[in-house]
């Protein structure tokens, strides 16, 4: 009589069956700690985007909001940090009165898309990791399996009488490798799908709010440049 | 990145950390559950184990066991004899001690003797002493009785004692049960007091919400009215329109009222020119009015445009 629980069929498995499976479960653990880590961040800047757009037109006063902005210490992020980059820059070009209106825009609009890009890095930054976990743990846990059933088969080969008995606890061990691998590249899957959808999303709306700040800048500078 | 971003991050990060941990144990506790049913794996017997013996040495043995036996035969005999020996010796002390038993019974006697005449000039001492204690107790009699009347009087005196203090304390506990009395009434009209006055100041509340909201609808419509004359006083009459028209009209204005956008949204019953001159009309408003309408403000603002001939 030979106990086949799940922890029995782990411990006996071979050397490199085992290293395949301890390789998996820290793939699984680490995507899981990505995907929590990027639901929160996602969600925060989602959050955060919603709520400066709402004050940003609600017809309040563009001063006193990248003041309130600047000052906030506890760190810009995504939306905030483009306005205030935008802002900044028009400000500071401001100064120069011999500059026509197109230049202060366009040099606005670079800074606020340099600041674009940072963000959109900081917002994409280890999806990637979710979409290797994904694609490459399945094919490691076919690896782990495949060797462990050439060992019992190769075992059998010095057998005289062949039963399907003495094949099938290292077949089952073996198998183990492969549920790990899908385990851990299921989550990592799905979790990649969902989060490249939503940072999608976010760009788009920061780049919406940034045209649309650009053009209220343009008609800003134009209005001053003809009041001088 | 300013430290109380990092620091941010790192409780995300040990948070993060927690939550995968627990997904995975969570997961393997459901395997480990749902593995615990499995059936158990039947592996063959190992085969019954057979061992050949040669039965050469067998003789031998059988002589050895007969030696065996005559040596335990003889080594019996020798017992039963000194067993026999203990015997006698038994005897002889038996008697010995018959002997020395007898002298003890003579001594005790003697002694016993003695004891009787001891114990009849006890009993005479002790009539004597009878006597005298007959009379102690005649004389402890009167004692006792005089202290019983005396202790009967002092617990007469304690009952009166009991009875005044339990009557104090039955006036003490309705004193108190009065003065509850009275504060829990008095906290209950107070109760009622304040619920009267939040209930009457949540109604003031309310009536000066509906004033704030009914006077914000009219700022509104006041707002809507503006912009409704502005674009038509703007407005060129292409020679096509017909009375009647009622055309809905969309402005996307910037904060500053400003305009950067106008369309025509349905439902609106003008022919194509008439639309295009509505939209050239609000664009060559330009700017709307801004000041004393922020409370109103709103990025999109839709308005019903009429021209009733």
């Amino acid at each position: 009589m030979e106990q086949m629980g799940i922890w029995e069929l782990i411990l006996e498995a071979g050397l490199l069956v085992q290293g395949v499976m301890a390789l998996l479960v820290l793939a699984s653990l680490a995507s899981w700690v990505v995907i929590f880590q990027k639901r929160q961040v996602l969600a925060r800047a989602e959050k955060r985007a919603r709520d400066f757009e709402e004050k940003f037109w609600s017809g309040a006063d563009l001063n006193a909001l990248y003041d309130k902005v600047a000052g906030n210490s506890a760190g810009r992020e995504g939306i905030e940090s483009i306005f205030e980059a935008g802002f900044r820059e028009f400000s500071r070009l401001r100064e120069d009165r011999h500059l026509n209106p197109d230049t202060l825009t366009s040099g606005a609009q670079r800074a606020m898309r340099v600041t674009l890009s940072r963000e959109m890095d900081r917002l994409e930054a280890r999806l990637s990791f979710l979409a290797t976990v994904g694609s490459v743990s399945p094919y490691v846990g076919l690896f782990g399996t495949v060797w462990g059933i050439m060992n019992s088969f190769r075992g059998l080969a010095g057998a005289h009488t062949a039963t399907i008995a003495m094949v099938a606890p290292g077949i089952a061990e073996a198998l183990i490798a492969t549920a790990m691998g899908l385990f851990a590249a299921i989550p990592a899957v799905i979790a990649f799908n969902k989060y490249s959808v939503q940072v999608e999303r976010l760009e788009l709306r920061y780049d919406n709010f940034k045209e649309e700040f650009a053009g209220i800048l343009h008609r800003q500078a134009r209005r001053l440049s003809e009041k001088a | 990145m300013t430290s109380a971003q990092r620091k941010q991050e790192l409780k995300d990060l040990a948070q993060a950390v927690g939550l995968a941990v627990a997904v995975h144990l969570g997961f393997g506790l459901i395997l480990f559950i749902g593995a615990w049913e499995w059936p158990r794996f039947d592996q063959p017997d190992p085969p019954v184990r057979v061992t050949l013996v040669d039965m050469g040495p067998m003789v031998e043995q059988r002589r050895a066991e007969e030696a065996e036996r005559q040596a335990a035969e003889q080594a019996a005999e020798e017992q039963r004899r000194q067993a026999e020996q203990r015997q006698r010796e038994q005897e002889a002390e038996r008697q010995r001690q018959a002997e020395r038993q007898r002298e003890i019974e003579r001594r005790e006697r003697e002694l016993a003797e003695r004891r009787a005449e001891q114990q009849r000039q006890e009993a005479e001492a002790q009539r004597q002493r009878e006597l005298e204690q007959q009379a102690q107790r005649e004389a402890e009699r009167q004692r006792a009785e005089e202290e019983r009347r005396r202790a009967e009087e002092a617990q007469q005196r304690e009952l009166e004692e009991l009875r005044r203090q339990r009557e104090e304390a039955q006036r003490r506990r309705e004193e108190e049960q009065r003065r509850l009395d009275d504060i829990a009434q008095r906290r209950e009209a107070e109760a009622a007091e304040r619920r009267a006055a939040e209930e009457a100041e949540r109604l003031r509340l309310a009536a000066e919400q509906a004033e704030a909201d009914a006077r914000r609808a009219t700022l509104r419509e006041e707002y809507v009215s503006t912009i409704r004359e502005l674009v038509r006083r703007n407005w060129n009459r292409p020679p096509t329109t017909r009375p009647g028209v009622v055309c809905r009209v969309r402005v996307v204005q910037i904060p500053g009222g400003e305009i950067i956008a106008a369309e025509i949204v349905r439902p609106c019953n003008a022919d194509e020119a008439t639309r295009r001159s509505i939209v050239a009309a609000v664009m060559r408003v330009g700017e709307l009015p801004y000041r004393g309408y922020e409370s109103v403000f709103a990025r999109e603002i839709d308005f019903d445009f009429r021209f009733d001939g």
